[in-house]
């Protein structure tokens, strides 16, 4: 390089190299005190600016129908205006509600799953029951109780609204029934009824998969707790080597080694299966019913899990409510409230139970003319209502949920999938579970 | 198979040898058609599901002709659930206008890194290293604080600040920078060429191959980017497409809509399709003619 076009050279590269420099690191590094924009003057005399995350998690045009709910809110409510904000499934709204928080621009309402300990480990939410002590005496009165129990902590803390819930059911078809030679009206109903309708389906035709299950956490708690079992005893003592448990791992088990079951671990999956007409008989979610129902071109049915022998079926519940994100002026949690009640109405309640196969929160709703024609003119939607009577919540745990539920999935991947010895995997799994919430 | 190598062995003649020059090169045709194939399949799979109806792409996953074909009616569903106007929108803004901004500044930079010599310039370009070095998701969260305290959340500009600098483009255009021969520096600086001009009309056309590389992998990557725009806006009217996308294809509790997937699928990939179907030539010769030399 000449010297005379140094000192040149020398200016332009400099800038040039921290022009880039300034945005590379600018882009790489925040500095952890940005402006707390979540407390911005709420506007005078102006409408309350709510914004609310929602995330889908069945298929069908259900984004469209929730935005049209809350252009209808804001239509009727000048006094609050929410901005719906679609946010992909469960997991990935948790985790933009989470980076909101952190970086002060957190949302108002959330439409949550029920695994809320990552915001209550940073105590983010408000406790319902100080907004519903506000309200008439009979505000609950119309809600259905067993949804609530997703969102109760101990101390009376209440921290979501429930507002679409799914319950675990079976699905068969009622086709491949008839033509094995099977009632179609009478599904099995008991383990030993289960395992005849699959050898017979087995008999029919050799080709189809008879029995389709999820040996994942949330499936074999239901069909343990069928089986008047269960996974945990209360919210800080697990159970996973339980005797009425490790019955019905190696119950089912048993049918995936008879070549008369499979451990499918997607919901979706086994659902294409089912409607595929290669799997007669399946478990699944209750939030399923939408999408069976729109396509299927078969007669089919549903009916609750099959029980252990001797033993009452339960249906566990699933789903997902609105939390209320508490950083905010009482101002703005108090339109999140109205807004909660709003999408917690017997009307909105049963446009959602409509748009999307889900459970709704409210008694009435399930009384109103639009969802009894449904229930006439889909009857399977009708047999839902059998389950609620016998919902049970998912096991919950005070602390290290993700590492409880992981320790167990495990243990199921390797009983159902790896042949390990189910009672002896269990009984390790049991051990290493209470580690963590004996911590 | 063993006829074939006793040939070989008997005749060694020219025209032997020509015939096995024909061999080779329709075995390795042969094989290029192969591989092609396999990159196309997916793109054909996309095609043929989109005009599919559900029942049809659960009972006949394998069919290569629908019993019905629902295309019109499976875009129409698509077009009806999201706004796609608007996510092409943003998204041809949010990429061109990153690229444009990233050329602007990775460029200057990567040529001072090439042709000068000035104080620290090693530790500097360690942290321009050390930038690739960063996983994209441990940065989520800084980036998100950074953009929000400078006032840009659920903005275009929010969405495409934090890729605007990119190291990895200066660090390959440092790289073809390095590659040209001193010479020709030289004799443009006879000829009273400063370092800027240099840059702009030797420089730039000189590594054009690698600029037109860097630039589809940009575009590309912006183009299908979904979890930062996603986090960072809020309203519909500042989305993108590979959001737009995550509206179909949910199978967390029922079987996907594959037909409306694909159909979705179509939209967000068709733009790049065509406009590289366009350009194929200039890409071509771009790649086949790197660098002067």
């Amino acid at each position: 390089m000449k010297k005379s076009s140094l000192e040149k050279n020398r200016r332009f590269s400099l800038l040039s190299t921290l022009l880039s420099l300034t945005l590379v690191f600018l882009a790489g590094c925040g500095d952890g005190n940005s402006v707390d924009s979540s407390t911005k003057s709420p506007s005078d005399g102006k409408a309350v600016e709510l914004v609310y995350y929602f995330p889908t998690q069945t298929s069908g045009p259900l984004a469209v129908a929730m935005e049209e709910i809350v252009k209808e809110f804001n239509a009727a409510n000048t006094g609050v205006r929410v901005t719906a904000t679609f946010t992909g499934n469960y997991d990935e709204t948790m985790q933009k509600t989470l980076t909101a928080i952190s970086g002060g621009n957190a949302p108002n309402v959330v439409l949550s799953g029920y695994s809320l300990s990552n915001l209550l480990s940073i105590d983010a939410l408000v406790d319902l029951n100080t907004l519903i002590a506000k309200e008439p005496k009979d505000f609950l009165d119309d809600y259905i109780p067993g949804f609530f129990t997703l969102f109760e902590y101990p101390g009376d803390l209440l921290y979501g609204m429930p507002f679409q819930h799914s319950g675990t059911i079976m699905y068969y078809n009622k086709d491949i029934f008839k033509a094995a030679g099977l009632d179609p009206e009478n599904p099995p109903a008991s383990w030993s009824e289960l395992k005849a309708a699959t050898e017979v389906i087995k008999a029919h035709d050799a080709s189809l998969i008879p029995f389709e299950f999820m040996g994942d956490n949330w499936m074999t708690e239901a069909l343990a707790l069928s089986n008047g079992g269960g996974v945990h005893q209360d919210m800080d003592t697990m159970s996973l080597d339980n005797p009425e448990l490790i019955e019905t791992v190696s119950f089912f088990k048993g049918l995936m080694d008879s070549g008369l079951a499979e451990d499918n671990t997607s919901y979706g999956g086994a659902a294409e299966n089912f409607l595929a007409e290669t799997t007669a008989i399946m478990t699944n979610s209750s939030g399923s019913l939408g999408n069976v129902s729109k396509t299927a071109t078969f007669d089919w049915g549903i009916a609750k899990l099959p029980a252990g022998d001797g033993k009452d079926p339960v249906a566990l519940l699933g789903g997902g409510g609105f939390i209320i994100i508490g950083e905010h002026p009482q101002e703005k949690i108090d339109a999140s409230w109205e807004f909660v009640k709003y999408m917690t109405s017997p009307e909105v309640s049963a446009k959602w139970m409509l748009a999307s196969g889900y459970f709704g929160p409210r008694q009435s709703a399930y009384e109103l003319p639009e969802m009894k024609a449904m229930y006439e003119e889909k009857p399977q939607f009708a047999t839902t209502l059998e389950l609620l009577p016998i919902l049970r919540s998912p096991f919950m745990v005070t602390s290290h949920f993700a590492e409880v539920s992981n320790t167990f999935k495990l243990a199921l991947d390797e009983s159902y999938l790896n042949n390990a010895d189910i009672t002896a995997t269990l009984q390790k799994a049991q051990k290493e579970a209470q580690a963590f919430l004996d911590k | 198979m063993s006829a074939k190598a006793t040939n070989v062995d008997w005749d060694k003649s020219g025209a032997a040898a020509k015939r096995k020059k024909i061999a080779a090169t329709v075995i390795v045709n042969a094989i290029i058609l192969v591989v092609s194939l396999l990159f196309l399949l997916p793109l054909v799979w996309i095609i043929i599901t989109s005009m599919k109806d559900q029942m049809d792409v659960l009972k006949q996953p394998l069919a290569i002709i629908p019993s019905e074909f629902m295309f019109v009616e499976n875009m129409k569903e698509v077009l009806r659930r999201a706004p796609w106007g608007v996510f092409y929108k943003n998204t041809i803004i949010v990429a061109v206008g990153v690229l444009v901004a990233q050329l602007c500044i990775s460029i200057p930079a990567a040529y001072a890194f090439a042709s000068f010599k000035f104080k620290f310039m090693s530790f500097f370009y360690l942290f321009v290293l050390a930038r690739l070095l960063v996983s994209p998701e441990s940065l989520l969260l800084p980036n998100y604080l950074t953009i929000n305290g400078l006032n840009l959340y659920n903005t275009l500009l929010g969405i495409a600040l934090p890729s605007i600098a990119s190291a990895i483009a200066i660090i390959i255009f440092r790289g073809a920078f390095l590659e040209i021969p001193a010479a020709l520096k030289d004799s443009a600086r006879i000829d009273g060429c400063g370092d800027f001009r240099y840059m702009l009309v030797i420089g730039i056309p000189t590594i054009k191959s690698r600029i037109i590389a860097f630039s589809i992998t940009s575009l590309v990557y912006q183009w299908d980017n979904y979890f930062w725009p996603m986090v960072i806006t809020e309203s519909v009217q500042k989305r993108t497409l590979a959001v737009g996308m995550a509206y179909f294809g949910i199978q967390a509790e029922s079987a996907s809509e594959w037909g409306l997937t694909m159909a979705a699928a179509i939209l967000v990939v068709l733009p790049l399709l065509v406009a590289f179907v366009f350009f194929q030539r200039q890409l071509v010769d771009s790649f086949v003619t790197s660098g002067i030399k």
